[in-house]
């Protein structure tokens, strides 16, 4: 073999070695998707935190390459395959729960607990697109993965996708947290259509302030009586309420703050860039990726109903000085904390001094609790 | 430095006893007699094979470990019961096998399957055994620990046919050192569920609640009814212990400010002022308060010194110190 021959046979290993040899239409409609992702977080403010590492993340997983070397994600050993391991065994989502539970400020639930039975109504969202994924002909364990969505909750979604529907998880990690984003677009028409003019002028009670003695019981008894209820929740229950007992006890403050941001920014990190590598064309473009993105907009048009009109049911029983106002309902569907904005920029609409938005972070951060519930049940049944 | 030597002691022994009792997990799992077209090892040949299944959740290194066709009785003659199976294996290699040290391929993963080949060839490594079977009779496959103790025994029937299997019904699923014929069936590879699985789970991984809510429940109304109840039942009880908790707490706080002598009297409703108003002039109070600080440039600049003099120069530091009057 001659040197020129040599130096062309060895160019030609390297360009079969490139993305350039291995690319296929899928990687690149799949590229165009990651580069939308990132187009949405930084020219439209669009859940940056997420949508960023997402995005960023899907580019990661679709550079096309020859399988083999260790680099891939769904390759043991690789690197990313070791990063992604925390998603596939769900490390993370418990440990952003610490994080969530460390930020969360419970106060407006606790001075009016009534609003966690909102919370709970919303979570209908969930088991209506079970229902609906069923007659579509999924099973029950991809149904439920698929469900989840409609709990507006991304760690959780991770969570129980992971357990009983690992195939389906980057698909429907990437749908709850693009309706997420799109909270602002898909639930203000809804709540205006499920509400009369004068239910959304409905002015609230002020809150009554809690002391600092219920804020440090809430997460003890919440953990005990949930987790009774619910043990296969206690992953995400238990990190919830022992990241707000950081928070509330006062001792710990060093340790809240940590949890709050600078671990639960690394796992947002990781988190979201394993989650959008794990999206490779191979397994993101198929038709179950169009059906969970429809039941996905599906559970969030339901959970916002459910919410909103469980408000107004609720209001049938209440005395007229303590009526909710039904914008508020939304807010249970979690997605913490752009529902609550979503209810007061619509209360707002309608009657500029009238600001909802302590009154609906009850529901919100109870819809956080439910919507770890509802996993928690469906993992009992399904897992 | 004793102590350091005492913990890694502590260590070893605690490493060996979990070894120990991880072997305890290992039990024979698929055994065929006859393979001609079946399941092949390294060399790319056909030998008999016996599974082994790792039921524990640790990896178990089944180094020095022995595996036998006839039971081994111990002499109670003062012999290390390892001394005695090691001069047994190495005198009697048509019967007793001597899994070698320091081979990869004997650490069992947690909930994985080792196969050895029946083909008395163990120069070809170390899963092959060092003694063959003989299909047309019965076998007894035995498995002993290090020290001598039994861990697992497998009856083979005599005649099987060529690339069929003597199977456990569940992986793992058998009773330690002994021998249960109704825990073990015949495979013969036609169906799923006879499907022949060397290094593979028998029982295909399916899960019982998935299929029965599929049958019971295809609409998934009863779950969705069931599930909603119990996420209402948990918040609902949360509702109704901090509801009880606020109203104890509401009417401690009252009672603490009774006994507190009395504050400025409601000055703010004497003076007819809306509570939008007053609320708005809180606001705007907290808003000049928290907010003083917060518009900064950002533009960091060295402001110059005007003096002219320098540390040299300077009269502050060229005059000398006051004197010390010392106590005698």
């Amino acid at each position: 073999m001659s040197q020129t021959e040599f130096l062309l046979s060895k160019l030609n290993e390297f360009w079969q070695f490139t993305g350039f040899a291995n690319v296929e239409i899928t990687n690149v409609i799949m590229l165009c998707v990651g580069l939308f992702f990132i187009y949405l977080a930084i020219k439209h403010d669009f859940e940056p935190m997420l949508l960023v590492p997402i995005g960023f993340g899907i580019l990661i997983g679709n550079i096309p390459f020859q399988p083999g070397n260790e680099i891939g994600i769904y390759e043991e050993g690789s690197v990313l395959n070791i990063l992604y391991q925390g998603v596939r065994q769900g490390w993370y989502p418990p440990l952003i729960f610490l994080g969530i539970g460390a930020m969360t400020d419970f106060s407006s639930l606790l001075a009016n607990p009534k609003l966690m039975l909102v919370g709970a109504a919303a979570q209908f969202g969930i088991f209506g697109a079970y229902i609906i994924a069923l007659a579509l002909g999924f099973m029950p364990d991809q149904a439920g993965a698929i469900a989840i969505i409609g709990g507006a909750d991304g760690p959780t979604a991770i969570f129980l996708s992971g357990k009983l529907a690992p195939n389906l998880m980057g698909a429907i990690a990437v749908c709850a947290y693009s309706y997420m984003a799109l909270v602002p677009v898909i639930q203000p028409p809804v709540m205006r259509l499920l509400t009369t003019k004068k239910e959304r002028l409905i002015r609230m009670k002020p809150a009554r302030k809690v002391s600092q003695t219920e804020k440090i019981l809430f997460p003890i008894f919440g953990l005990i009586l949930t987790c009774f209820v619910v043990p296969s929740g206690l992953p995400l229950l238990g990190m919830l309420f022992f990241g707000n007992l950081l928070r509330e006890s006062g001792v710990t403050t060093r340790l809240a703050k940590t949890a709050s941001n600078a671990m639960t920014d690394m796992v947002t990190i990781i988190l979201g860039m394993t989650v959008g590598a794990s999206t490779q064309a191979s397994e993101f473009l198929t038709k179950e990726t169009i059906f969970i993105f429809f039941l996905g907009f599906c559970a969030f048009v339901i959970a916002t109903c459910s919410g909103v009109l469980f408000v107004k049911f609720f209001n049938l029983l209440l005395p007229k000085h303590k009526k909710l106002n039904p914008l508020i309902g939304n807010a249970g569907v979690s997605a913490v904390p752009m529902a609550a904005r979503i209810s007061n920029d619509v209360g707002l609409k309608y009657d500029p001094t009238n600001y909802l938005l302590m009154h609906a972070m009850g529901p919100n951060v109870a819809g956080v609790i439910g919507s770890a519930v509802a996993a928690g049940v469906l993992l009992g049944f399904l897992g | 430095m004793k102590k350091r030597i005492f913990l890694i002691l502590l260590a070893a022994v605690a490493v060996t006893t979990v070894f120990a009792q991880g072997r305890k997990e290992l039990r024979f799992n698929e055994v065929m007699m006859v393979n001609d077209s079946s399941y092949i090892d390294q060399y790319g040949q056909h030998q008999p094979w016996v599974e082994v299944f790792n039921r524990s959740y640790g990896t178990v290194g089944m180094e020095q470990m022995f595996i036998s066709n006839k039971p081994i009785d111990i002499p109670d003659n003062g012999m290390k019961p390892k001394d005695f199976l090691n001069d047994y294996a190495q005198k009697n290699p048509g019967i007793c096998y001597e899994i070698p040290r320091g081979d990869r391929d004997t650490k069992v993963a947690p909930r994985t399957h080792v196969v050895f080949f029946a083909d008395g060839n163990t120069a070809a490594g170390a899963l092959h055994l060092s003694f063959s079977l003989d299909p047309s009779v019965a076998n007894t496959l035995y498995l002993y620990d290090v020290n001598g103790d039994l861990v697992d025994v497998v009856n083979i029937p005599a005649s099987m046919k060529p690339n069929t299997t003597f199977a456990l019904k569940a992986d793992g699923q058998s009773d330690p050192a002994t021998f249960n014929a109704k825990q073990w069936s015949m495979r013969d590879g036609k169906t799923d569920a006879q499907a022949i699985t060397p290094g593979k789970f028998n029982l295909a991984d399916q899960n019982d609640n998935i299929e029965a809510f599929h049958v019971r429940d295809p609409y998934g109304v009863i779950i969705a009814i069931m599930a909603m109840s119990v996420v209402f039942s948990a918040l609902l009880i949360l509702y109704l212990c901090f509801k009880l908790f606020g109203k104890f707490f509401g009417r401690k706080k009252e009672g603490d400010e009774a006994s507190e002598p009395a504050a400025q009297p409601a000055a703010i409703a004497a003076s007819g002022s809306s509570d939008n108003e007053v609320i708005a002039a809180i606001g705007m109070a907290l808003f000049q308060h928290l907010n003083a600080h917060d518009q900064e440039s950002g533009i960091i600049t060295i402001d110059h010194a005007h003096e002219a003099h320098s540390a040299w120069s300077s009269k502050l530091n060229a005059m000398g110190h006051m004197p010390i009057h010392k106590e005698q």
